[in-house]
């Protein structure tokens, strides 16, 4: 094996033994990563929740895509889920989105949907829970 | 055993291990490889992806580590945009094999930071992973030897006839294979790494059909919600799915599994966007990167070549 081989090899090594230590011991630290989406387990009795954030605007309610709010989906739901409220985290989001925007695009008013869904051939139906997203800060 | 079988063994690893990684190998699949490569991170970035970092809400702001280290804060867009364009200028670059491996290192570093800045914000995301290795391990290897600027201008400086003023594509060379090898130990780790991950929280109950079930419901594409009520049919796609990601790593070794689980992925990655709406064409643009396009060329060149003559001849 000439000299360079040899580096390369090692540096090979060192990498695939680096892939299994970032599986093996879970590690999660971009841009190591041991890929966890998805793998906690949902059994039966979990039932998915869908969030979204609805405003008011020129007398219509629309839903608040999470891009208009700066984030992504995944992020909207880590950002409300954080408190079991998610109100006065919506409303520090719906404000920000206010201050950036010309009074004729800003929203009146705002609340976050929380949709509880039934599984199949379980008895009951979905559940909406809704909570105000306070748009002043005295409110809060 | 004894001193000789150890030897003898040892000797058949070592010539297995110099096989896999430093059997000569064409040096135009590297070109290919560099120019799809930096094709699909121009694309990645051409949105205004990165530039959306400067949009999102300053309180939602939550470094990871290497942002941290680095101490780098919420960039503002005039920063961005120059990130992005110094990004653009050395991808360019590489596509031309122009001051090659430098320009690929040099995008590599940008992308990484522009990457590790979008995850600061609460989500962190995996699918830009691997196609960041494959501009680490491209940018340390000689693919900018053949069809590249650089291969023209080293040719003009030795002098050489014009005809022979860029290196034939054809050539072969010991450091051109391990780049593609490196990148499909990536690739099977990554789904390696998620079957573990699932395995290890949740064992074999994960593939019950209940956790897809779950997400399917969340997520209420139409495919999604036509799958979510049948429950043995999210239990079977869960179980492929599993199979699928801790299977890949045999691939790494028997060769002849790599086109049969790389159409595995793209199935399961078409089915994901489908059914749970999770978009993860960067590790996709992944998969041309390992094929080997010189022996496709030969194979459709000796299977093709004989038809065109003989539809020649009857024209």
């Amino acid at each position: 094996m000439t000299v360079r081989e040899r580096i390369l090899s090692a540096l090979f090594a060192a990498f695939v033994a680096l892939k299994i230590v970032e599986g093996w011991f879970a590690l999660e630290s971009w841009p190591l990563s041991h890929v966890p989406m998805f793998a906690a387990r949902y059994g039966p009795e979990k039932l998915p929740v869908r969030l979204a954030v609805h405003g008011l605007r020129a007398g219509t309610w629309v839903e608040i895509q999470p891009f208009q709010l700066g984030l992504n989906r995944a992020e909207l739901n880590r950002h409300l889920l954080r408190d079991a409220d998610p109100g006065p985290a919506c409303g520090e989001l719906v404000r920000q989105f206010n201050a950036t925007r010309i009074p004729a695009r800003r929203f009146a008013s705002a609340y976050v949907s929380k949709l509880t869904i039934a599984r199949p051939d379980t008895p009951g139906g979905d559940r909406e829970l809704r909570s105000d997203c306070p748009l002043t800060v005295e409110n809060r | 055993m004894s001193a000789a079988v150890r030897g003898s063994l040892a000797g058949r690893l070592l010539a297995a291990w110099r096989a896999h990684w430093f059997a000569p190998a064409p040096l135009a699949d590297l070109a290919v490889a560099r120019v799809l490569l930096v094709a699909a991170v121009l694309y990645l970035d051409g949105s205004i992806r990165f530039l959306n970092v400067a949009r999102a809400p300053a309180f939602t702001w939550d470094p990871i580590p290497l942002i941290e280290i680095l101490g780098i804060g919420q960039p503002t867009w005039e920063q961005l945009r120059w990130l992005r364009d110094a990004t653009r200028l050395a991808l360019l670059a590489a596509a031309a094999g122009l001051f090659t491996n430098v320009a690929l290192l040099s995008a590599f570093a940008l992308q990484l930071v522009q990457e590790g800045l979008l995850n600061c914000f609460g989500k962190v995301t995996h699918s830009t992973i691997p196609l960041l290795h494959a501009m680490l391990f491209f940018a340390c290897a000689p693919c900018g030897r053949v069809l590249s600027v650089d291969a023209w201008l080293r040719r003009w400086r030795e002098r050489r006839p014009l005809e022979q003023a860029v290196a034939p594509a054809s050539r072969l060379s010991r450091f051109a294979r391990w780049p593609f090898e490196l990148l499909f130990v990536e690739l099977a780790f990554y789904y390696f790494d998620a079957g573990l991950s699932k395995l290890s929280a949740s064992g074999l109950a994960w593939a019950d059909g209940h956790t897809l079930q779950h997400h399917l419901l969340k997520y209420a594409s139409a495919p999604g919600s036509w799958v979510a009520p049948h429950l043995w049919l999210c239990a079977a796609l869960s179980a492929g799915a599993l199979l699928f990601e801790v299977g890949f790593p045999l691939a790494i070794v028997v060769r002849r599994l790599r086109p049969w689980f790389l159409a595995a992925g793209v199935c399961f990655h078409i089915g994901n966007h489908l059914l749970l709406d999770l978009i993860f064409w960067p590790v996709l643009a992944v998969y041309p990167l390992v094929v080997p396009w010189s022996a496709l060329a030969r194979w459709l060149r000796t299977r093709l070549a004989p038809r065109v003559t003989s539809l020649a001849r009857v024209g």
